[in-house]
């Protein structure tokens, strides 16, 4: 199990490789690019906290964390680039190669094309803004030289098992802690311009709902609560803790913690939080599920001030946890 | 220029007049528990032959689940031995699973994956966008030679787009490849996390089978943020523009009315 946490600059990493984190990612946006474009068409982030704020710095920071043996990707995954842009995209992986970034996370299979006509030897990850949601696109994928796949957070534990038991020679990412999305990531066209950090995007609210003229509408209570349930989203709080008993049963390899462009300290938080759900699995090889969850949960209450509610959709990657066990009740005791 | 009419309701085939198109586009676009069952695609399919029109089916993005689910919509295609029928993929799992199949079918590469992004233009005159910006996204992901000939080699000759709010840059007209494109209803985005699917307790789509209550139903919303009006079907949100002006002269050979939003 590989704890993987964001990093937005070199003075963060020995911090955040003390406190446990095994793998690191970030962005890093070139001023030859910036010039031209703008901050979230290269990686998905419109701000300059989400970004190393040089190339010396990114620079150092691989460094330090090369020294400790730990690896640090960089996130290139805007969902496509243009003829234009590839070029230049080009020079940032080029430079990412020099720096010694030891993988790139894409979404863009123009790019992915690119890379490998070019042979460019660093190792690819899809991005979650790849959408894989099934066997056959993770071997389409593979076929094309992507070596890890980053799970959609849509992604149930027992659709993610399908992938993973019908494939060989991946490797595989899930989201666990933070940034919690109510769309898919990759088919997602919601303008998140200007967010910043703890900005409110456009997925979390500010919608007023009205019935069409459509006679047919037949909504139940439950749905227009449904409706409203974004509104009530608590992305910082996203959580899927009770979930890695079965993913590390499965071989998932890396947990990453959402949060790039936050600052030090609540990374810090959930890298312990989940150093010491590693630290629970390791010491305790016959734990089981139950205890594990009941375990989970508590960690989830100790690192919010706050209780899990188990069947919370607000920020539970994974309610359906709490209702799938005997008879329709809930295996997490509550 | 050829025009087509989708319909991704099977109760509303026998209501719509197909005069004046020249294709029938049918199935489910963004949801894997709406792709329609053999009997519905014959139907869908016997319809559009009886008034002269070719056929196309649209899926949607799958699970393993979902793959399971199309398989025999394929297996019941490839028996109609039509070589003008046509499949949207909105997913490469779908488009491998068709490559890998005896008779090939003929892919068409759906508008989620030549992944516009559309979100620029809800903001209209609430918010002043740089025009750097907005020049970065009014293309697709297809308009490089590289995917160009990958997806040619895939057997890919077609490709999708929605008539972008803030304005469309793509031309078609020295790509070789074709292109369509949807109206008067483009993506905004699409959800797993299903507000009709979900009971209280869990996400029936993802944990189980779907109740299909979104079935009949669409509702229409502000936001804030936004000056476009959202159109809510199931689990995806649109908005709505009429005007067609100038794509046909960007080499966009086919035009695809939507008289709802699909499902």
């Amino acid at each position: 199990m590989n704890i993987l946490a964001p990093a937005d600059h070199s003075e963060e990493v020995t911090e955040l490789i003390a406190a446990g984190a095994d793998e690191l990612y970030g962005g890093f946006v070139s001023p030859d690019w910036q010039a031209k474009y703008a901050l979230d068409a290269l990686n998905k982030r419109g701000f300059a906290e989400a970004q190393f704020r040089s190339e010396n710095d990114l620079r150092k920071a691989v460094e330090i964390a090369h020294s400790k043996g730990v690896p640090l990707f960089l996130t290139l995954n805007t969902h496509f680039f243009s003829e234009e842009q590839h070029q230049l995209v080009l020079k940032e992986v080029e430079r990412a190669m020099r720096i010694g970034i030891d993988a790139l996370i894409l979404a863009d299979l123009g790019l992915i094309l690119q890379i490998k006509e070019a042979g460019y030897p660093i190792r690819l990850k899809m991005s979650t803004a790849g959408t894989v949601l099934n066997p056959a696109a993770a071997k389409f994928y593979q076929k094309l030289g992507v070596g890890t796949i980053i799970f959609d957070r849509s992604l149930s534990v027992g659709e993610i098992t399908e992938v993973v038991r019908n494939t060989e020679g991946l490797t595989f990412e899930v989201f666990i802690i933070m940034g919690h999305c109510p769309n898919v990531q990759g088919f997602c066209t919601l303008p998140h311009y200007g967010e910043s950090k703890g900005g409110i995007m456009p997925c979390d609210g500010g919608y007023s709902i009205a019935c069409s003229n459509n006679s047919e509408n037949r909504l139940s209570e439950q749905t227009v609560a449904n409706l409203k349930h974004w509104e009530e989203l608590k992305r910082p709080r996203g959580c899927g803790l009770c979930a890695i008993y079965d993913f590390n049963k499965l071989g998932v390899k890396s947990y990453k913690i959402v949060g790039r462009g936050i600052p030090t300290p609540p990374k810090l938080k959930a890298v312990r939080t989940l150093a010491k759900i590693k630290s629970i699995l390791e010491e305790n090889k016959g734990i089981t599920r139950e205890k594990f969850i009941k375990e989970a949960r508590k960690a989830h209450e100790e690192m919010h001030g706050a209780p899990c509610e188990a069947k919370c959709y607000s920020y539970c990657y994974h309610p359906y946890l709490a209702t799938e066990g005997k008879n329709g009740k809930s295996n997490i005791p509550i | 220029m050829e025009k087509a009419i989708y319909l991704s309701d099977i109760k509303k085939l026998s209501d719509t007049d197909l005069s004046g198109y020249q294709r029938l586009y049918f199935g489910a676009e963004f949801c894997e528990h709406l792709i329609p069952k053999v009997e519905e695609l014959k139907q869908a399919y016997d319809f559009a032959k009886q008034a002269g029109l070719s056929f196309t089916l649209v899926t949607p993005y799958v699970t393993a689940r979902g793959l399971e689910f199309a398989e025999p919509l394929f297996e019941a295609l490839s028996a109609f031995g039509d070589e003008n029928t046509e499949v949207v993929v909105n997913d490469y799992g779908i488009l491998s699973m068709l490559r890998e199949r005896p008779n090939s079918l003929k892919p068409v590469l759906g508008r989620l994956l030549t992944r516009q992004r559309r979100g620029w233009g809800l903001y209209g005159s609430k918010r002043e966008i740089p025009d750097k910006l907005i020049k970065a996204y009014q293309n697709t992901a297809v308009e490089v030679d590289i995917v160009v000939d990958f997806l040619n080699s895939m057997g890919v000759n077609r490709v999708e787009i929605d008539n972008l709010l803030h304005g469309v840059a793509s031309d078609f007209t020295n790509i070789n490849l074709d292109a369509s494109v949807y109206y008067p209803y483009g993506l905004i985005t699409t959800a797993r996390y299903c507000s009709w699917a979900f009971d209280g307790k869990k996400w029936l789509n993802i944990t189980g089978s779907c109740p299909r209550t979104c079935r009949g139903n669409l509702l229409v919303a502000d936001h804030d943020f936004f000056e476009a009006k959202i159109y809510m079907r199931g689990n995806t949100q649109f908005y709505k523009k009429d005007d067609l002006d100038g794509l046909e002269s960007k080499g966009i050979d086919r035009f695809i009315f939507e008289p709802e939003p699909p499902y």
